[in-house]
């Protein structure tokens, strides 16, 4: 028993060491890929604006691609816990629907009243796609009347979902004109993202992963049901009320910068389940390397495919997640079958 | 103590007049974007990027194209600017292309994140959006401030565009005059309402908008507006015709009938839709068609198909 254990413990060091190696492999992949090749390299010390092509658009974009998909990949493993369900995404609670109207008020208002454009100015973008998705979450908890009723949570972020993307679809139906703007971040994208973004995402990962860390424990014991997890002293609604404050902050924070990127939060923590079954601070820690890697290899791929073009991200991810989710569901019978 | 605080006093206004003055020599150049972004410009850019088509034409009609260094994959008049490299599109553009050609400024059409981006890299951006003639003659009077160009360019190019448009409108038949008249701008169906510069053009060429005023520039409409006012013509970019026919109640129209159609090809289309110097040529492509009364060589069986 106690070797299984140890063979598992250092079979995980194992996997989140190479994990570690390929995203630092891919950090430095990242600061090589992009519109103007490899020249920014070779004059990296002569030419100013090289340097900062490396230093302020590369780099920060592909740590900050990394950091975005690690955020996802480590919220899809807490939902996927917390509601016993290997569907739930991070955008389950309506986060998504949240920061895109966020994304059109903002844009909306631009042009509008003097006062109006003060704030948003200050606030951009991203700040308005962040309040919005964070809003949406915490209007979803307040519409389930807290976290003790996971049906109840699960109905109401759909509704909340359903009723922002309307209000959304009102919007860009009065303003026509911000239809494309607002395509361009619902596609998702990483090449807006600057050393600031990287520091918000980087703070809140952090901040996340301490949280789950503590509270990991408690989502073992919620997987084993409601009532085995209180007889072991887990209080249902104050541990999920806790985890779903913190999915609504990380998943605002890599929402805002990156837009809307699909699958990696529900792809990440299937992969990583196929290496940890039901230790959930090992699953979040791998989901999140995963998620991570996931994220910015499909980054690389999007700058690079059709260079100097690129793709939105988003879609490859859609695209490449689908993909395997279509994989698994085709392979999943047959292994049935033979066991 | 009394005279230490005169002394402050005064090199206090001294440095505030200096300070003035200094910056009144340097001659900044201080513009309001339509996003209300203060842009300042100490000296008249040399090296300008443009992400919108309408502005790379605005540029090169105040005869600055070769201060140009880049342009969005849209912009494609003057036909010089194809040597230019191409910087993605306006809300996708190439980050990395942009600042490796170190403009002076850039000149974008929209609120986007892009612009967030490039200015938190130190770029300087313009954002200027225009919906109606009196946004592009005022587009037109900015950019003559930016390049450091008397306001009578800005002013004489306008009128010329102006004096085209009046003289296109010379140009239909008097029996197409008063014409009652449907644009559709996508097929959604999104329209051309009298408060955009394509509204406004259509009424300086005497047509008559079907679509009511007070709807915004380019609103999304019920199809069965169309039918209730049946127009005497449609007009619409080749793109756009997918079996109109087949829209509910459309076959019955006059001028789907009588192929009262006018289809412009898709180079021809993006003139019409761009809010800028070739404004006028685009008047001349409606005139045109209008003169020809054929819908730019489609026949009846085409329209019904």
């Amino acid at each position: 028993m106690t070797t299984g254990h140890q063979r598992a413990t250092t079979w995980y060091a194992w996997m989140v060491f190479a994990l570690l190696l390929i995203s630092c492999l891919l950090i430095a992949a990242g600061i090589c890929v992009g519109s103007t090749g490899f020249e920014p390299i070779n004059t990296f010390l002569s030419n100013p604006a090289s340097h900062d092509i490396l230093w302020h658009i590369r780099l920060p974009r592909s740590i900050g691609a990394y950091l975005a998909g690690a955020l996802l990949g480590m919220t899809g493993a807490i939902a996927q816990g917390l509601f016993r369900n290997p569907l739930a995404d991070p955008y389950l609670l309506g986060s998504a629907s949240g920061a895109s109207l966020g994304v059109a008020c903002a844009l909306m208002v631009f042009g509008g009243s003097p006062f109006a454009e003060y704030w948003l100015a200050r606030l951009g973008l991203t700040g308005a796609a962040f309040v919005g998705a964070v809003s949406a979450v915490l209007l979803t908890l307040l519409l389930a009347r807290g976290a003790q009723d996971r049906l109840k949570l699960l109905l109401s972020g759909v509704i909340v979902s359903v009723i922002f993307s309307a209000v959304t679809s009102v919007i860009a139906f009065r303003s026509p004109g911000i239809l494309q703007a607002l395509q361009s971040f619902l596609l998702g994208s990483t090449s807006f993202m600057s050393w600031a973004s990287c520091v918000v995402m980087g703070g809140v990962l952090l901040v996340g992963l301490i949280a789950s860390a503590a509270l990991a424990r408690m989502l073992d014991a919620l997987i084993l049901g409601e009532r085995t997890a209180m007889s072991l002293g887990v209080y249902q609604p104050v541990v999920g009320g806790v985890l779903i404050l913190i999915m609504s902050l990380t998943t605002g924070a890599a929402v805002a910068h990156a837009g809307l990127i699909a699958f990696v939060g529900l792809v990440a923590p299937h992969l990583g389940r196929s290496f940890v079954k039901a230790n959930h601070a090992k699953l979040i820690g791998l989901s999140t390397l995963i998620g991570g890697v996931l994220l910015l290899a499909a980054d690389l791929l999007a700058r690079g495919l059709l260079a100097p073009e690129e793709l939105p991200v988003g879609i490859l991810t859609a695209l490449l997640g689908g993909g395997y989710l279509c994989w698994l569901m085709y392979r999943q019978p047959s292994t049935r079958q033979t066991r | 103590m009394l005279k230490l605080l005169r002394a402050l006093v005064l090199s206090t206004i001294a440095s505030f007049f200096s300070a003035g003055f200094g910056s009144a020599s340097a001659a900044t150049i201080a513009l309001t974007g339509s996003d209300g972004q203060v842009v300042s410009l100490p000296e008249p850019p040399r090296r300008v990027i443009s992400l919108l088509p309408s502005w790379t034409e605005a540029v090169c009609l105040l005869d600055r194209c070769d201060h140009l260094i880049g342009v969005d994959r849209y912009s494609n008049w003057p036909s010089t600017l194809k040597s230019l490299p191409a910087l993605g599109g306006g809300f996708d553009p190439d980050i990395e292309g942009i600042l490796a050609l170190k403009p002076d400024l850039i000149l974008t059409g929209a609120a986007s994140k892009a612009n967030e981006r490039l200015r938190a890299l130190g770029l300087t951006v313009l954002m200027i959006d225009a919906q109606t003639n009196e946004d592009v003659h005022r587009a037109l009077e900015m950019l003559a401030r930016v390049f450091g160009l008397p306001d009578q360019i800005a002013e004489q190019r306008w009128l010329q565009i102006e004096d085209e448009i009046s003289q296109a409108a010379k140009l239909i038949p008097p029996s197409q005059r008063n014409l009652r008249v449907y644009f559709e701008v996508s097929a959604e169906p999104y329209a051309a309402a009298p408060d955009s510069f394509l509204g406004q053009t259509l009424s300086r060429l005497g047509l008559r908008n079907i679509i009511p005023a007070g709807l915004g520039s380019f609103p999304k409409i019920n199809p069965e507006l169309v039918v209730k006012e049946s127009p005497d013509v449609i007009m619409m970019s080749e793109g756009n015709l997918v079996n109109l026919s087949a829209r509910p109640g459309w076959s019955t129209l006059n001028a789907v009938k009588n192929q009262h159609i006018c289809l412009f090809a898709k180079d021809i289309a993006n003139v019409i839709v761009r809010p800028g110097p070739r404004m006028a040529e685009g008047a001349r492509a409606i005139v045109d068609c209008l003169t020809k009364q054929v819908s730019s060589g489609l026949n009846a069986a085409e329209v019904t198909q």
